[in-house]
């Protein structure tokens, strides 16, 4: 008997050992190791000084607001978030989650560079009505088209710089709402509702799901579906995909629907890892375009000699698988995610985090966090069209649907208020590294930087409290 | 960092099997309330205010409240009985043995043993609607003679 | 080029070899922790959502920033994001 449960022992700990093995091969591959974990005393009976709070039977309130600034003067976030988390007594749960977000800065229009000044007209009304679009501050200016009589909206770009459309400006208000019901001591069902609305964007969400554990809690079963109906409304209306950038009327707004399913598995490995794994499967139906984006036609010298409303599919299914494994590291707590992406506009890629939470002294921890990120092109990617070839069906130059990779590097310090509070402070470096001189780009574009991408700092300053 | 999270990983290995279960014997003949509990456990937080209830309720029926504390650290221990005020007899049992040799499978859970010693009742988690039946079952066990 | 695409396929089957490790693990029996073994699985930086807004911010950016999303949860991201 005594020898059976040894060899078993030794099992575990080899089996363990491996899989451990495997997690930081691919932290290296990242070159993202938690800093930290390094020097973390290689005790089991180190514990952590964390005091234990259950939420149970209290309210606990989240606020925060995100800082997001990316280089070189463009996108600019502010982004206040509160959510107030009502635990009963008996295990259900209550949530209400208001977000506000406000936009400001400029964003990259499509366009390659080129050697001279580039001009871009656009319509400066909505469609059917007289007045003009608030958004086209920021660099641009509003021209009466001669002999026509049409106002339209003009920004330029100096030459060799990346094009952008400066008059840039969103505010979104969200509102979240999700109900989570223990139905026995296995069993919880939940629900949420969700609406956010933008000045050009509407999105309304509704979700459900189950979980159910099993083998002495042990082990958690959750499957949950998500449905979202977005509608697009672009300042001036929904441009026909492939037709020449123009000051001239769009089309009606338009919409898209989103299914998700997630299925789920949450076990506990051991005392000190919990180890989550999810598949998911999403469909997109409708109209996936970026309105605002276009795509230059360049001859074989690469000058633009027009700029096309650019073009994406009407469907698009998504699959990913997840992994995320917390484990209590002697005192500290570190935090391993890995996902794998498919979908079918050709995009692939591979996302792992890694982030050790190091309690110091007087209820203070620090931890650093380290994110690695890299993605194939979709297959419509294009950089710029060639006017020598014909138009696909399909193309866009953003640079989200180009080949490239990112890091994220940062930390979080948090301070422990009270028995049940807590005060958090992130700074993160957000770098994005593509392909700048593609090849084949012909004549002087060979030249030109074509990735659009961005590096940002973000910073979020959080409070956290509960109270029954 | 690898042979950190082989520890790890490793930790049910060193749960070794030895065995101290809880001697009962002292209190032959008179009703056991064994109640496990841990510092971090949410729902042993509603239910000590109960614990102790019960304990001055029926002191003057044979029937004797033992609190298991399951805490590894008995400093966590200290601090949520003194966090609470409420300080019931407290069986200390770090290493998991006497809740081992209960079958525990979720905290908290009650476990009522007769005056002859016999596991009766076995009360998983921590419901206030449930009160009442938690409150039947030590009735039942308390005029059994 | 080729290089970024070989490095994808080496991490892809680390991963799998990973999610393989964890699944052997499942099912040698070895996994799981006693009902009173939870001390560290109660605190608060073990559990999955331990800290929402931080989540929701980070799937935010990558969201609006890279072309990929989702696996985590299913909430929506329900934004234009530009």
């Amino acid at each position: 008997m005594q020898l059976r449960s040894r060899g078993r022992g030794r099992l575990c700990r080899t089996l363990g050992l491996l899989t451990a093995n495997l997690f930081v091969v691919t932290g290296v591959q990242a070159q993202q190791a938690p800093s930290g974990s390094n020097e973390a005393t290689p005790s089991t009976e180190l514990v952590s000084d964390e005091a234990p709070q259950s939420d149970l039977g209290m309210t606990r309130i989240d606020t925060s607001v995100l800082f997001y600034q990316e280089d070189g003067g463009r996108v600019r976030t502010i982004e206040p978030v509160a959510l107030a988390t009502l635990n009963a007594d008996n295990g259900d749960i209550l949530t209400v989650k208001l977000t506000s977000d406000t936009l400001t800065g400029a964003t990259p229009n499509g366009a390659t560079p080129w050697t001279s000044t580039q001009t871009f007209t656009t319509p400066a009304h909505a469609p059917g009505t007289q007045s003009v679009v608030t958004g086209s501050s920021g660099g641009s200016k509003l021209v009466t088209i001669p002999g026509v009589g049409t106002i339209v909206r003009q920004y330029s770009t100096a030459p060799n710089q990346l094009p952008v459309d400066a008059g840039f400006r969103d505010q979104r208000e969200a509102i979240d709402l999700g109900y989570s019901s223990q139905l026995n001591a296995d069993t919880s069902l939940s629900g949420g509702l969700g609406g956010s609305v933008e000045r050009d964007y509407t999105s309304l969400t509704g979700s459900l799901g189950g979980a159910r554990d099993f083998n002495h809690k042990n082990t958690t079963l959750s499957a949950s579906f998500n449905f979202e109906y977005d509608l697009s409304r672009p300042y001036f209306g929904t441009p026909t995909p492939l037709t020449v950038m123009s000051g001239d009327p769009k089309g009606p707004s338009a919409s898209k629907r989103v299914y998700n399913v997630v299925l789920g598995v949450t076990q506990v490995m051991t005392r000190r890892w919990l180890l989550e794994l999810n598949y998911s499967y999403g469909s997109t139906q409708g109209y996936q375009t970026d309105p605002y984006l276009i795509i230059s036609v360049v001859d074989p010298t690469g000058a633009p000699l027009e700029y096309l409303y650019e073009s994406r599919p009407n469907t698009r299914t998504r699959e990913s698988v997840y992994m995320d494994n917390r484990i209590a590291v002697g005192p500290t707590f570190a935090d391993l995610t890995a996902r794998y992406y498919w979908d079918s506009w050709g995009i692939k890629s591979v996302t792992v985090g890694a982030s050790d939470r190091i309690p110091l002294i007087g209820g203070l921890y620090v931890e650093p966090e380290g994110r690695y990120y890299d993605q194939t092109a979709a297959s419509f990617f294009h950089n710029y069209l060639l006017s020598t070839q014909p138009i696909p069906t399909y193309a866009s130059s953003d640079s989200r649907l180009s080949k490239f990779s990112a890091v994220t590097a940062g930390a979080r310090i948090g301070l422990k208020v009270g028995s049940t509070g807590e005060l958090y402070l992130e700074g993160e470096r957000y770098i994005q590294t593509g392909v700048n001189h593609p090849a084949g780009a012909p004549g002087a574009l060979a030249m030109e930087n074509l990735f659009s991408g961005v590096s940002a700092t973000s910073f979020v300053l959080g409070y956290t409290f509960a109270f029954y | 960092m690898v042979w950190v999270l082989g520890l790890v990983l490793a930790a049910p290995a060193t749960v070794s099997a030895r065995a101290a279960p809880l001697d009962l014997t002292p209190y032959k003949g008179k009703v056991v309330y064994l109640d496990f509990w841990a510092s971090w456990c949410g729902p042993c937080r509603l239910s000590f205010p109960y614990i102790e209830q019960v304990a001055s309720a029926y002191s003057s029926h044979d029937l004797v409240v033992l609190a298991v504390n399951v805490d590894h650290s008995r400093a966590k221990a200290d601090g949520f009985l003194n966090s609470m005020g409420i300080h019931p007899t407290v069986i200390y049992d770090p290493s998991g043995a006497i809740a081992r040799s209960f079958h525990i499978s979720e905290m908290p859970t009650s476990i009522l043993i007769d005056r002859s010693g016999h596991t009766r009742f076995i009360q998983q988690g921590f419901f206030e609607n449930k009160i009442s039946e938690y409150q039947a079952h030590i009735e039942t066990l308390i005029h059994e003679r | 080029m080729k290089d970024k695409q070989k490095q994808l396929e080496v991490m892809k089957q680390i991963l799998l070899y990973a999610v393989g490790g964890v699944l052997a693990f499942m099912v040698s029996g070895c996994m799981g922790a006693a009902a009173w073994d939870r001390d560290l699985l109660a605190q608060r930086p073990m559990s999955l959502n331990a800290y929402p807004n931080l989540a929701a911010f980070h799937d935010h950016i990558y969201f609006s920033k890279e072309g990929s999303s989702g696996g985590r949860t299913t909430d929506g991201g329900g934004c234009g994001c530009n």
